[in-house]
């Protein structure tokens, strides 16, 4: 069975190529731009695997982990994925329970799809 | 007595002309009065001040030249001042043609005749303070609009750049080569539009004070290790050979400091040396133990920076031209006020040495905190 990833992501060219990729990659791919709308469909879909962009307006990341982590009855992994490019916003992204933190503009969608693997502990 | 205490005389007028001089000179507004409240004497930035001339306002009483609201307030101050104590407001003198100033004021009270004022007109102040409002303000929504643009830029570069390496792995077709290189070519600069992105975001948030250090105490050698390993490579592709030079004493030292923000420093005086360093030269870094300090520098060969050019080397967008190779280095500047910038914070100062067909050295020394 294929991996689940919910791409959590407003820039919808981002968005699209992180999707691309894991489509490519043989993961089932489910994009998300606006957050609310998403939130009572994760039991729906059901991801392995969230990456979520901790920069967007609308989103309170810091409650968004909460939810998910405590909400559902599966190990949901979570990835944070953003430009800020400080410890403090790394250390505080893991201290919220995100299983890992990926800097956008230094990690390529490869090397992402790689985390993924390493998270989940397929490879 | 009474005489004496109400009027003037010819030797109070006399004691008056020694400082008159004095007082014509001084760039605050002077007001005199007896103890009848009539004024004897006004230097000329008061009677400028007010619009009189000195023998308009002589003799005539101080309400005359305040507004309604002050004169109660001065009259409840009359039992203080008759005390001879001295006291400072900040308040409104009524003009000739009836506009009203504000004055910061300070009286003193002078034994045996008079009360003395000494004002400060407070609109000079106040719009000097407005303008400053103003400039600040106006800096603020600058940077804000600054970081704004900035951050808006690097999303769509870096969507660009992570195109760009997907086509280039993927091989989803045979591209020839000219294409590839073309590729390749968009992706190195789509990456260096990224960095100074980056490095000038950096620089707003160090100029708004907004710029967060994490210091954690670490051994200085897995640092180094770590930087050195990313810098290698950018050193082979150049034909540079990068060399290590850590003192046998470093082994054991620990720092306090922020680790992202040194490693980016040493990075970035690495990438600098690298850029001035000819083929199959080498560059060194370097860590030596003085003492309670460690001493980081970093070598570069056949860079040459003239005596002249040092002190504006760490200036935001100060453009110098390399001596010898004349190349047009302007950007790499906003990264040497980086470094100066985190240094600075760390408490020490970044230097140059340099030597005319050598060698520059840029060094800095961070305190050692486990030093027995």
């Amino acid at each position: 069975m294929a991996i689940k990833v919910l791409i959590i992501e407003d820039d919808i060219i981002l968005n699209e190529m992180y999707a691309m990729k894991f489509k490519f990659e043989n993961f089932e791919v489910e994009s998300a731009f606006e957050w609310e709308e998403w939130l009572h469909k994760i039991d729906e879909f059901n991801p392995d695997i969230i990456l979520l962009d901790i920069m967007m307006p609308w989103l309170n990341w810091f409650d968004t982990i909460k939810i998910i982590k405590e909400g559902s009855n599966k190990d949901i992994k979570v990835i944070m994925f953003s430009n800020l490019n400080d410890k403090q916003s790394q250390e505080k992204a893991k201290e919220l329970w995100a299983d890992d933190f990926i800097l956008k503009a230094d990690t390529t969608p490869k090397q992402a799809v790689e985390k993924v693997y390493e998270i989940l502990k397929l490879k | 007595m009474q005489q004496e205490n109400t009027t003037i005389t010819d030797s109070h007028l006399i004691e008056l002309e020694k400082y008159k001089r004095i007082l014509d000179c001084m760039s605050e507004s002077v007001w005199m009065w007896n103890d009848e409240e009539e004024t004897i004497y006004a230097n000329p930035n008061f009677c400028n001040l007010l619009w009189y001339k000195l023998e308009e306002m002589l003799w005539r009483k101080s309400y005359d030249f305040w507004d309604e609201e002050s004169i109660r307030i001065v009259q409840e101050n009359n039992k203080y001042r008759k005390k001879w104590e001295t006291s400072k407001y900040e308040w409104l003198l009524k003009a000739k043609d009836w506009t009203l100033i504000p004055v910061f004021l300070s009286w003193t009270p002078v034994p045996g005749w008079w009360t003395v004022w000494i004002m400060t007109d407070l609109r000079e102040v106040k719009s000097l303070k407005k303008v400053e409002e103003e400039l600040k303000q106006l800096n603020k929504t600058k940077d804000e609009f600054i970081s704004i643009v900035w951050h808006e830029l690097r999303t769509p570069l870096t969507a660009i750049k992570w195109y760009l390496s997907m086509i280039l792995d993927w091989d989803l077709w045979e591209i020839n080569d000219i294409i590839k290189r073309s590729l390749n070519h968009s992706f190195d600069s789509t990456n260096r539009l990224i960095e100074l992105v980056n490095d000038v975001l950096c620089i707003s948030k160090i100029e708004s004070w907004n710029m967060n250090y994490y210091m954690e105490d670490l051994e200085i050698v897995p640092i180094i290790n770590a930087v050195y390993n990313d810098i290698k490579f950018e050193g082979e592709k150049r034909g540079i050979n990068i060399e290590l030079d850590i003192d046998d004493d470093i082994s054991w030292c620990i720092i306090s400091v922020d680790e992202n923000k040194l490693k980016q420093v040493l990075l970035n005086l690495l990438t600098n040396a690298l850029k001035f360093t000819k083929e199959w030269w080498k560059v060194t870094i370097k860590v030596e133990k003085n003492w309670n300090d460690a001493i980081f520098s970093i070598i570069d060969t056949w860079e040459w920076i003239p005596k002249d050019k040092m002190d504006s080397l760490f200036e935001k967008f100060t453009q110098v031209e390399s001596a010898l190779q004349r190349k047009n280095t302007s950007w790499l500047w906003l990264w040497l006020a980086i470094c100066r910038d985190f240094i600075e914070n760390f408490w020490w100062k970044i230097e140059v040495e340099s030597e005319i067909w050598k060698w520059s050295t840029f060094f800095f020394k961070l305190k050692i905190i486990n030093n027995l």
